[in-house]
């Protein structure tokens, strides 16, 4: 990739990837949104900040590509810091009722060379999950998150799946997963069709900044088709629709400039996948970005960062939080011949745990109609 | 201040010594019970939050059995269902080199913030303490205290084993729950306990929130209890305790308040010209009664303030030595300091101001009756009210017999009963000084020697004030002698149970030995016992938990092999034994059997390794090793039922030619020995002692204060008794007595008094000593102890009273022998 | 100024077993500002009438009344508030409170009313006629016997009540003591108007009398 923010070094010119972003998350969280409103909430809180943090001596770094072989990649990988699946998704019933889901598992590095422990409890790792539901017709959000070491089996993901807790998927994305979430307020059961894979950046290495060095290992299944059932308030919705699945690991963090970014993930009526986003500086303007398109074969490419255009339309107001976020959002990719407006399906899907984000449903409205996913930070 | 009282309080300025005495002897008692009251209040808070604050939310908790809940059955819990906020701990006792017990408390951080936010939110950003082996987390007031540095490695002791932990992080919570809480706790992340503590793969208890509507099954052998349990348990436990050492306190209070009863009356005695010309100046009987209602609150409210501070430096001293008892008795814990709360201060004041209200009550009644007539007349003789007190007495007798046979479980009325008995004891002493002193002045009238009658008839003419006095003085020194004759007798009853119990020469454990925090002993040391040529017999023992349907109960496991038992109240060994080895039975400690009212035959249902089992009681047997009792079983009956944790103690009998002391510390040099205290049969007895001995310190304490207390009664009366008889004497000066013969004169009515009150201070503190020990003792731990009477004790106690009733009387008779006829019969 | 009357009184004590009729059958009536001497043989029963008079203790039967008051029928509290409000009492033993100062044992009376101050300028004036002006805060037990009974006296007649009542008054001090005592005491009395009963052995006081009540054998007899 050739192109470049044209005030940043040559090093720096080449297209973030996907990768990159969800590294971003994790960090993003840490520097931005991490610390909740008030005071500290617990050590399960904390920890994760701490995890987060830049330092990642000592852990293994991705410098070179690799050789992806599965399905032993869809397991954890020791040794470095960070590490994610990642499932969003647009399902409805068959009377049209749609919901957005998302169930995320983290792992993070406590510590880069674990002790010898006596002790099974003993760890150098953590598992933490988000998850979300998004009810279109009453425009309800309704998340959790869960935290667990990763001793025991008590969290952990390995080549049949991954789960923390009674939270689990079995499966892999080129094979199928059976998904099954209970939180408090809602319930999840879904059987997830396999897809096809596919490698981000570089043959799955991605750079992540403009600075030499810091890349992140990367692949997803852009769509998966999904069906199952939705438990909410008492009720047993079936429903039917596509997910969207992302795996990276890495080490490395970001740049200290970059204060939030936004991020773009649809399925297209036209049967292909669009991921974009952009980082922002302190200032609010953007410091970079990046898209990819790819197809239910696996075929992909990456476009001209030059050429995209994301500008907020209409802000929202969180009442519980106080912050502002863009829930409507001019959009434009040259390349593409793409132009049109992403909208929020509710302007109400903000994580409101230990870590305060926005990530739901939204619809892409013009040129290229689609629904897709949008997760904001740093607002 | 008005004229009304500055005329009657101007009396006090002139006496100050009576004043002070009075007022320091009503603050003693009052201090007695304030510090009690604030050590028993201190300590149980400290324990309850110390329960509490590492509760949490928690609205269940499942507790291991014999060894521990499995972790793996918590992983199950978490993967296979969804809802069950749970969180693990991992916990046991560690002692610092200087032998301070500190808990480790070991948690899952990830688990923490939904069922003990306060710990998870002190515990902040410690990811130091699951990553590092060793790291510990401690509140900022243990460190304080310690002084330690975040990072230093604190050395502790684990049953054998020393382990370096390292300090990585200072809590400081906000909330005084959680501080008190984690006063003498060390957090660490579950690993971290599990390897310091030797419990591998293995939890001490789950902590849940849960619907009470949810139903969990708990694993084998362990049982799902409310969390308010434990505190119930605990507040169970120590109640009887607690309530004993209120009930000496008030044994204080009680002879505080015959002194200002008798200081008032004197004081009241003195001014009743005063009062007559008042009134006959024209104060009404409310006026007078009011300004003395306002002299006596005075009074009260200056005894409180002097009570409330001796009462709070005294709460302190008591309070180590009640935390040292409790954790010598219940559990392991130090205790937190004495706070002084809002609620004390009232009470301390409710007390000062009460006794002297109530004590002053009398002579302030009597004050209203006083009438201006008296201006104008010599009073009528004084009514004799010795023998319709007597008569009281007899009632009040009665009253405490009744009292002790209408629950003969109650702890409460047996205390009522033994102050009515008190009160009666006292009643009875105008009558017995009567009777006393006319037989002493009938003898010396009939000897012909007219002084020696004088001495012996004095007394009994002012027996309204000599009674008070001798009640006070009798009072106190049987107190003093009846809870002296009940630790002799209870110390006597130990060491028959000790001689009873360690049959063995040899006896070796991982903790104090005392109380079931034990940790276990290594293998190694146990085949070293048993390889030793000298060994013939080696007894393991294990010391662990089993749980009833409502209770859980210490169990003590033992493989005699040979009958061996504690000795037994109920059952004999000859028929026991075969059945503690072969049937599913169990042997029941006294104190269990009398709290729970289990008999012989009765079953106590348990939830064993194969769930609910019933065992029959086939035996109770006498048992001092704490007071909440315990299950004793054979092994091999043990282990049919629950998991056989390791021994965490050993008893070796030697051959006969053995040199105990010599096996003894050749076995100590063994290095599987290290860290154990491995005793003699001789040292174990000792220890048990010092033990015993530190229980009934602050009996002793308290004890010491009635004494003192009496002591200040006995100068107060006797100093009373000396001004009115100051004219009396003088007239003898003017007669024609020399001041030695007065001196003498005077000295002798002191020692008679005082002769009087040893002497009867000797039935009476035998009846006291009889209720606390048959009785009180009794009811309240389920103790059978022999009442020794003690002769030897009984010589100080009569020399006791007469020193004191002796040293309180010279200074005044010295004052009246000294002073010269004129200006004598001029004060009078 | 205040009548007194005594109708038909009797009084007894109980002592032990026996009963000891100390008055029987007194009736006499003294006029409002007359001085009278209460004589009679020691143990004839003079304090014991001059109780009765004083409303200190109650007859046995009869009718004791002051200043149309009849004291017998009056309660413990009524009598007492009577006698602080019309009585003023010198006796034998110098009813003086030793706890308080001079001038707070002629402050007294009003204190018991709840007003301390109210006879303050009256107790310097007081003082003043006595003698002991300069005395005022002493304390009784630093005066002698005859400034003892001066400040008696003051203290009966500070509330310028319409009976005196004495008991031996001038009983402990010498003869030329007695004299100055009495002298200033019926002297002020008379200048106060007030009606004077004095029990007494001494005829010197006797004589001073406007007229006598000898008690004998219980009942009264006026010379």
């Amino acid at each position: 990739m050739a192109e470049a923010l044209p005030h940043r070094r040559p090093a720096a010119q080449r297209a973030f990837t996907a990768a990159t972003l969800a590294a971003l998350l994790c960090a993003m969280l840490a520097l931005v949104a991490g610390w909740p409103r008030g005071e500290p909430r617990a050590m399960s809180a904390a920890l994760a900040p701490a995890a987060l943090a830049a330092d990642a001596e000592g852990y293994l770094q991705a410098l070179e590509p690799r050789v992806f072989t599965f399905p032993d990649d869809h397991a954890a990988h020791p040794g470095y810091r960070t590490e994610w699946w990642y499932l969003t998704g647009n399902l409805q019933t068959v009377t049209g009722r749609r919901f957005g889901y998302q169930v995320t598992l983290f792992r993070r590095g406590l510590s880069p060379q674990p002790a010898e422990r006596a002790s099974h409890w003993g760890t150098g790792a953590m598992y933490f999950a988000h998850i979300g539901l998004s009810d279109a017709s009453t425009r309800r959000f309704h998340s959790a998150e869960r935290y667990a070491r990763d001793a025991l089996a008590l969290a952990g993901a390995d080549t049949d799946g991954f789960w923390i807790g009674d939270w689990a998927v079995s499966g892999t994305p080129d094979s199928g997963m059976d998904l099954r979430v209970t939180a408090d307020a809602f319930s999840l059961a879904f059987r997830i069709e396999p897809g096809a894979l596919v490698l981000r950046g570089h043959d799955g290495l991605s750079a992540k900044s403009a600075a030499a060095g810091n890349n992140s290992y990367y692949f997803a299944a852009p769509r998966l088709e999904t069906d199952g059932t939705i438990k909410l308030g008492g009720q047993e919705h079936a429903v039917k629709g596509q997910s969207w699945f992302d795996r990276e690991w890495s080490s490395s963090a970001l740049d200290r400039q970059q204060t939030g970014w936004d991020w773009i993930a649809v399925h297209l009526d036209d049967g292909r996948d669009l991921m974009l986003f952009q980082l922002r500086a302190a200032d609010g303007r953007r410091d970079f970005a990046a898209a990819e398109i790819s197809d239910a074969t696996g075929g992909r490419r990456q476009l001209d960062a030059d050429e995209i255009t994301l500008e907020p339309v209409q802000w929202w107001r969180s009442d519980a939080s106080g912050h502002r976020y863009p829930i409507r959002w001019r959009v434009a990719v040259a390349e593409l011949g793409l132009s049109g407006e992403l909208r929020a399906v509710f302007p109400d899907q903000e994580h409101r745990g230990d870590f305060r984000y926005w990530e739901g449903m939204v619809d892409l409205k013009g040129s290229h109609p689609g629904h897709g996913y949008l997760e904001m930070t740093g607002y | 201040m008005n004229l009304l009282l500055r005329a009657l309080w101007r009396w006090h300025a002139r006496h100050p010594v009576l004043l002070a005495v009075t007022v320091l002897g009503a603050a003693l008692g009052a201090a007695s019970v304030i510090a009690i009251d604030l050590a028993n209040a201190s300590s149980r808070r400290a324990f309850d939050h110390a329960v509490r604050g590492l509760t949490g939310q928690a609205t269940h908790q499942i507790h291991a059995g014999t060894v521990g809940i499995d972790e793996q059955w918590y992983v199950d819990l978490q993967r296979g269902r969804g809802g069950v906020l749970a969180a693990p701990v991992v916990r046991g006792q560690l002692r610092l080199h200087d032998g301070a017990p500190l808990e480790l408390f070991g948690i899952d951080p990830f688990a923490e913030a939904t069922v003990r936010p306060a710990i998870d939110a002190a515990l902040g950003s410690a990811e130091h303490l699951i990553t590092e082996p060793g790291a510990v987390a401690a509140g900022a007031d243990l460190v304080a205290r310690r002084g330690w540095q975040l990072g230093d490695t604190i050395s502790v002791r684990s049953g054998q084993d020393v382990h370096q932990l390292r300090l990585r992080a200072v809590l400081e919570p906000r909330d005084e729950l959680t501080t008190v809480a984690l006063r003498d706790v060390l957090i660490c992340d579950i690993a971290t306990a599990q390897e310091t503590l030797g419990l591998l793969g293995r939890l001490s208890r789950i902590d849940l929130v849960m619907e009470p509507s949810a139903r969990l099954e708990p694993p084998p052998g362990a049982v799902l209890r409310p969390a308010s349990s434990q505190r119930a348990q605990l507040a169970d436990m120590t109640a009887a305790f607690h309530l004993n050492l209120t009930a000496l306190s008030l044994l204080a209070l009680g002879v505080a308040a015959f002194l200002v009863y008798n200081a008032l009356g004197f004081a009241l005695l003195q001014r009743r010209g005063i009062i007559a010309r008042l009134r006959a100046v024209g104060a009404t009987p409310g006026q007078i009664a009011t300004a003395l209602l306002a002299e006596t609150a005075l009074l009260g409210l200056a005894a409180s303030a002097i009570g409330i501070a001796i009462g709070w430096v005294l709460g302190g001293v008591l309070l180590e030595q009640i935390g040292t008892t409790i954790s010598d008795l219940y559990l392991a814990r130090d205790v937190a300091r004495v706070e002084l709360g809002l609620a004390s201060v009232g009470k301390a004041l409710a007390t000062g101001l009460g006794v002297a209200l109530v004590a002053g009550a009398v002579p302030i009644i009597e004050a209203w009756r006083v009438t201006p007539r008296e201006q104008l007349q010599r009073a009528g003789p004084q009514r004799n009210w010795s023998l319709a007190l007597f008569g009281v007495a007899l009632v009040l007798a009665l009253v405490a017999v009744v009292l002790l046979q209408i629950d003969e479980r109650s702890i409460a009325l047996a205390f009522v009963a033994t102050g009515v008995a008190l009160a009666a004891g006292a009643c009875a002493v105008p009558l017995v000084l009567r009777a006393w002193c006319g037989l002493g002045a009938a003898l010396f009238s009939r000897l012909g020697r007219p002084l020696a009658t004088m001495i012996w008839r004095a007394p009994a003419q002012g027996l309204r004030r000599s009674g008070v006095a001798a009640a006070a003085l009798s009072l106190a020194v049987a107190a003093a002698l009846g809870v002296g004759i009940m630790v002799a007798s209870f110390r006597g009853t130990l060491i028959d149970w000790l001689d009873a119990t360690l049959g063995a020469d040899i006896y070796a454990s991982a903790g104090a030995g005392l109380t079931s925090e034990d940790r276990p002993l290594q293998q190694a040391f146990i085949d070293a016992v048993r390889a030793a040529p000298e060994v013939s017999a080696v007894t393991l023992r294990r010391d662990t938990t089993v749980h009833g349907r409502e209770h859980s109960y210490r169990a003590i496991v033992v493989d005699p092999s040979r009958p061996q038992l504690p000795p037994l109240r109920a059952g004999t060994l000859e028929t026991v034994w075969p059945r503690f080895i072969g049937d599913d039975a169990v042997v029941v400690s006294e104190q269990l059997a009398w709290r729970r009212g289990l008999g012989l035959g009765d079953t106590i249902a348990l939830q064993t390794e194969h769930g609910w089992h019933e065992f029959s009681v086939v035996a109770i047997t006498a048992d001092f090793a704490g007071d909440r009792g315990l299950l004793y079983w054979h092994a091999t009956t043990f282990a049919r039922h629950f998991v056989l944790p390791p021994a965490d103690g050993l008893a070796a009998e030697l051959s006969a030619d053995a040199d105990v002391d010599v096996v003894c510390a050749r076995l100590a040099r063994h290095p599987a020995a290290e860290g154990l205290a491995l005793r003699s049969q001789r040292a174990l007895r000792t220890a048990s002692l010092q033990v015993f001995d530190r229980t009934f310190l602050v009996t002793e304490a308290l004890r010491v204060i009635a004494a003192a207390v009496a002591v200040l009664s006995v100068v107060s009366a006797i100093a009373a008794l000396a001004v009115e008889r100051r004219s009396a004497l003088a007239l003898l000066r003017a007669r024609g007595a020399t001041p030695g013969q007065v001196w003498a004169l005077g000295m002798g009515e002191c020692g008679v008094l005082g002769l009087f009150c040893g002497v009867i201070a000797v039935p009476a503190g035998l009846g006291l000593a009889a209720l606390l020990t048959l009785v009180i003792n009794r009811r309240s731990f389920g103790w059978t102890l022999n009442l020794d009477p003690q002769p030897g004790q009984w010589l100080p106690a009569v020399l006791t009273a007469l020193i004191a009733a002796l040293i309180a009387g010279l200074v005044p008779t010295w004052r009246a022998a000294r002073a010269t006829p004129a200006e004598a019969m001029r004060d009078g | 100024m205040s009548r007194v009357e005594l109708d038909n009184v009797a009084k007894s004590y109980r002592e032990g077993d026996r009963v000891r009729a100390v008055l029987s059958n007194c009736s006499g009536a003294i006029e409002p500002g007359a001085f009278v001497a209460l004589t009679g043989a020691s143990g004839t029963g003079k304090s014991t009438l001059l109780g009765l008079v004083a409303g200190m203790d109650r007859p046995d039967s009869g009718r004791v009344v002051v200043a149309d008051t009849d004291l017998a029928a009056l309660d413990e509290t009524a009598r007492t508030r009577f006698r602080r409000r019309h009585l003023g009492l010198v006796i034998q033993q110098f009813n003086l409170i030793d706890t308080l100062s001079v001038r707070e044992n002629l402050l007294l009376r009003g204190a018991l009313d709840g007003a301390a101050q109210r006879d303050a300028a009256e107790a310097e004036r007081l003082l003043e006629a006595v003698g002991l002006a300069d005395r005022g805060d002493a304390r009784p037990d630093r005066l002698s016997g005859g400034e003892q009974q001066r400040v008696a006296i003051a203290a009966a007649l500070i509330h310028q009540p319409a009976l005196i009542l004495a008991d031996e008054p001038t009983g402990n001090l010498d003869r030329r003591n007695a004299e100055t005592v009495l002298s200033l005491f019926v002297d002020l009395v008379r200048a106060h108007g007030a009606t004077l009963l004095v029990a007494t052995h001494d005829p010197a006081v006797a004589e001073r009398a406007d007229y006598r009540w000898e008690l004998c054998d219980g009942a009264l007899q006026v010379t």
